[in-house]
């Protein structure tokens, strides 16, 4: 069960990556040209880019939770047996989890405040800024998911 | 808060995501100082509008494309026919391959996990000893960080807010520096051991050549249009990503749109994602540090003891050797930078050549123990012990500290370009 809804999230989560880190591409090469031939380049570009960014480096983060393929110094690691490195998976992955669940409630506070304080000409960029707290909050899941499935570390 | 740390250090010892370390620390440091939490998504916020930022996730999905587009291979067999008549010839292949493909690839250990597993074999086959083998790959894997358009020098320039292309500019001379003691140390390796060396034949050559003439012609490229000053950093990134892109799909036809685009989107995505947790996670805590002045405090302890340049840059090596052996390059680069950007300027240290200075120490600190990380990508790559690896890469270190010398105490080499 637990296997199945991490599946389903990945593959929502890799669309998404894909098709942000895409239209990233796309959409500055669109500024690369209008810049060069017609000398202008569209202002609102560069702000959705920036989230774009955002967007595909959130999505991958949260894969890569899924993947065990965050960076790691853990150099005490190889000194540890097997049986002491799977005992521990489950407490760290929780711990990494409330990190990331303070984080979100943080992020959270930030979306509100952008709300609130935006100029009216930049509004339409609000929606983007939920990107904080859903990243945040889909890391938080996939390290919970992390210590419930029990999978083994990559 | 001395213990909280610790615990937290601990923690990533043991296996805690750096980022999740990282972003603790914030949490923990911003509670400390009576500061809410809430500044560590603000300066995330600001990190990510950062313009240059967008050239990250564009040259690794670039990387990621010739990875695995073939370019590896196709640039051993063309450097092979090239130099492969020379004394050392195959280890100066793998020397100017490895520093090529590292510059696309960030140094994350990407090269040793790519190209180790195609050069072992050979340099084996043709007569290099296995120690000898193992230590150029495991440090070859750090090689060509100063040059375009390495991601290490991108995210440098964006933390000191120092110009990228004079970051480029400026690593050119060390980096081919450091090649060139490289390759005579390989060439008077070669010599002594009397490995195979082969005839050179133009007709290879010419067969080679053609097939990796795109992939070879790129670097020049992004060097031209960025320095001729056609193109911004990002506008380079988005030509490159697309200029790649375009090959591997429709020259080479390695890559097909249709069953592998999509996986390799997703894992550009992964790379440049576990990357950018990171550096934003690192920011916040970086930040908080500034706020409680602790630079400040730095300089006023370093005054009372260090009275030259000279002295502040032979500790300035010291601390960041240290510091390259315990810290992955991305998060030092965020911490550590900011702290030392006004200590060099006090002692009239140019922040470009400081740059260079950095990354030439985490170059080093890239394969040397406890931390670094090409020993534990070496390890798992070649099923090798840390031990055994850090014996092998010792007389590579050694010259590799050596060129640290000269890069840190001839600026000139870094600042050529600079007008008094």
């Amino acid at each position: 069960m637990i296997e199945k809804i991490e599946l389903g999230l990945v593959k929502a989560e890799s669309i998404m990556a894909a098709l942000s880190l895409s239209l990233l591409l796309l959409l500055s090469l669109v500024q690369i040209l209008t810049r060069n031939i017609f000398d202008f380049g569209f202002s609102e570009i560069e702000i959705i880019n920036r989230y774009l960014l955002v967007i595909c480096g959130t999505m991958g983060a949260v894969i890569a939770t899924s993947k065990f393929r965050h960076i790691k110094v853990d150099a005490l690691a190889p000194l540890m047996s097997e049986r002491v490195l799977s005992l521990l998976r489950c407490p760290l992955s929780l711990f990494s989890a409330v990190v990331c669940v303070v984080m979100c409630y943080h992020a959270i506070i930030f979306v509100m405040d952008e709300w609130e304080y935006i100029p009216v000409n930049q509004r339409w960029t609000l929606p983007f800024t939920l990107i904080y707290p859903l990243g945040f909050g889909l890391l938080g899941l996939h390290f919970l998911l992390n210590c419930l499935s029990r999978k083994a570390d990559a | 808060m001395l213990s909280a740390a610790l615990i937290l250090v601990v923690l990533a010892l043991v296996g805690v995501p750096l980022f999740v370390a990282l972003a603790a620390g914030g949490l923990l440091a911003s509670h400390a100082a009576d500061i809410s939490p809430d500044i560590l998504i603000v300066e995330m916020n600001r990190l990510a509008s950062s313009p240059n930022m967008i050239a990250i996730p564009l040259f690794t999905f670039a990387g990621v494309l010739m990875a695995h587009g073939g370019a590896p291979q196709r640039l051993v067999s063309f450097y092979r026919a090239a130099l492969g008549w020379m004394p050392g010839g195959l280890a100066i292949v793998t020397i100017g391959t490895c520093a090529f493909f590292t510059s696309y690839s960030g140094a994350s250990g990407v090269t040793i996990l790519a190209l180790g597993g195609l050069l072992y074999p050979i340099l084996v086959g043709e007569g290099y000893r296995q120690k000898y083998s193992l230590g150029l790959l495991t440090t070859s894997g750090s090689l060509g960080l100063l040059f375009p358009p390495s991601l290490a020098v991108l995210i440098y320039g964006i933390v000191a807010g120092v110009g990228i292309d004079k970051m480029f500019l400026a690593g050119i001379v060390p980096g081919t520096l450091l090649m060139i003691i490289l390759a005579i140390h390989s060439m008077v390796h070669g010599k002594h051991l009397q490995v195979v060396k082969h005839e050179f034949d133009f007709k290879t050559l010419a067969v080679t050549a053609r097939a990796a003439i795109w992939d070879i012609f790129l670097p020049f490229g992004i060097v031209l249009g960025i320095f001729g000053g056609f193109v911004s950093i990002m506008e380079a990134a988005a030509a490159t990503a697309a200029y790649v892109f375009f090959i591997e799909v429709f020259v080479h036809r390695e890559i097909s749109p249709r069953t592998q685009l999509f996986s390799l989107l997703v894992e550009s995505c992964i790379l440049f994602g576990s990357l950018l947790a990171i550096l934003l996670a690192a920011l916040g805590l970086t930040n908080l540090m500034i706020d409680a002045q602790l630079p400040m405090r730095l300089l006023e302890v370093l005054e009372q003891h260090v009275t030259s340049p000279l002295q502040f840059l032979m500790l300035l090596n010291l601390f960041l050797l240290a510091v390259g052996a315990v810290a992955d390059i991305f998060s030092a680069t965020i911490v550590v930078v900011p702290l030392i950007l006004p200590l060099a300027a006090r002692y009239g240290v140019d922040p470009v050549h400081l740059g260079v200075i950095f990354l030439a120490n985490l170059e080093i600190g890239y394969s040397t123990p406890p931390l670094g990380i090409n020993l534990f990508i070496a390890s798992q790559r070649f099923g090798r012990s840390i031990v055994t690896l850090f014996k092998s890469t010792f007389p590579f270190l050694a010259l590799m500290f050596l060129w640290l010398m000269l890069v840190t105490y001839i600026p000139e080499l870094s600042l050529w370009w600079k007008d008094e």
